[in-house]
């Protein structure tokens, strides 16, 4: 019997993570429905909330982009004082990433972007 | 379904503004509350119901949402859980909020608010032992009868 689909999964994101670990403090895999699927959080982020509020924003995007005409989502960036938040849209699943102050957001958003088929391949198994 | 009170219209009057506003705002991301609801419904089953779901096995977690939702608060007739390989089926029948849901399934929006969904979503995540997503919602109308699917990744 193989590895099961959960350490896939959780190899494929410790190994973007390491990637842009500079860049980086957290991650977290969510379903569309806000399932977190795999993380790598500080003990101060509870991921189980932030998968429901990357599946919610995503959602939110989506409506905000139809009803503006702007096509589909497929990818939010939130600016904070202490750091942005990334996140992006793969065919069933969606990745969000902390970053650090100052951190290379086209270096992430590289690496994101091309990871999410990866983790999404884990998950098929 | 038989006559409504009026306390029971306002119930569904509140269900399906709330699911209708939050649909609205965010379509399929109101998915991501589903086991959020359930863990709030916990906190109130907890302090009403008396029982502490987290501090029992899944199955009696389950037998205790059939007692409580079916048995002494009679929001459906029936309500029953099974396993198939990776995919668990929920089955509810004559439940008190198929009303509300007719009216949102016609205008496309899921049901998200579903105490038995809800439920069942919050038990199997936030015991983490295996991975789930909502695979599927159908609602028959006419049989009264609600089937909702997870798929369990192995």
């Amino acid at each position: 019997m193989g590895e099961p689909v959960r350490v896939k999964v959780e190899k494929a994101l410790k190994e973007m993570f390491d990637r842009i670990s500079t860049e980086a403090s957290a991650a977290v895999l969510a379903s569309s429905d806000g399932l977190v699927v795999a993380y790598l959080t500080p003990p101060d982020v509870e991921p189980r909330i932030v998968a429901a509020q990357i599946a919610a924003l995503r959602g939110m995007a989506e409506r905000m982009m139809d009803r503006v005409g702007a096509g589909s989502f497929n990818r939010a960036i939130l600016g904070g004082s202490n750091g942005d938040v990334v996140v992006v849209k793969g065919e069933e699943l969606l990745l969000g990433l902390l970053l650090k102050k100052g951190a290379n957001l086209g270096l992430v958003m590289l690496e994101a972007e091309s990871s999410i088929k990866r983790l999404e391949e884990a998950l098929r198994g | 379904m038989s006559e409504m009170s009026e306390r029971e219209k306002a119930f569904v009057c509140i269900i399906y503004g709330l699911e209708k506003g939050l649909w609205d705002l965010m379509g399929e991301g109101c998915l991501a509350v589903a086991s959020l609801i359930g863990e709030g419904m916990i906190e109130q089953m907890s302090r009403l119901a008396k029982i502490d779901i987290y501090s029992i096995g899944e199955e009696e977690a389950f037998k205790e949402i059939d007692r409580v939702l079916v048995e002494d608060m009679d929001i459906a007739r029936s309500f029953s859980i099974s396993r198939d390989k990776d995919i668990i089926t929920i089955e509810v029948e004559g439940c008190t909020l198929l009303e509300v849901q007719k009216d949102l399934i016609q205008q496309g929006i899921k049901p998200f608010i579903c105490p038995f969904m809800n439920l069942v979503a919050c038990i199997i995540r936030k015991r983490g032992n295996s991975l789930t997503k909502i695979e599927d919602i159908n609602v028959d109308i006419e049989n009264k009868k609600c089937v909702l699917k997870f798929k369990e990744y192995k």
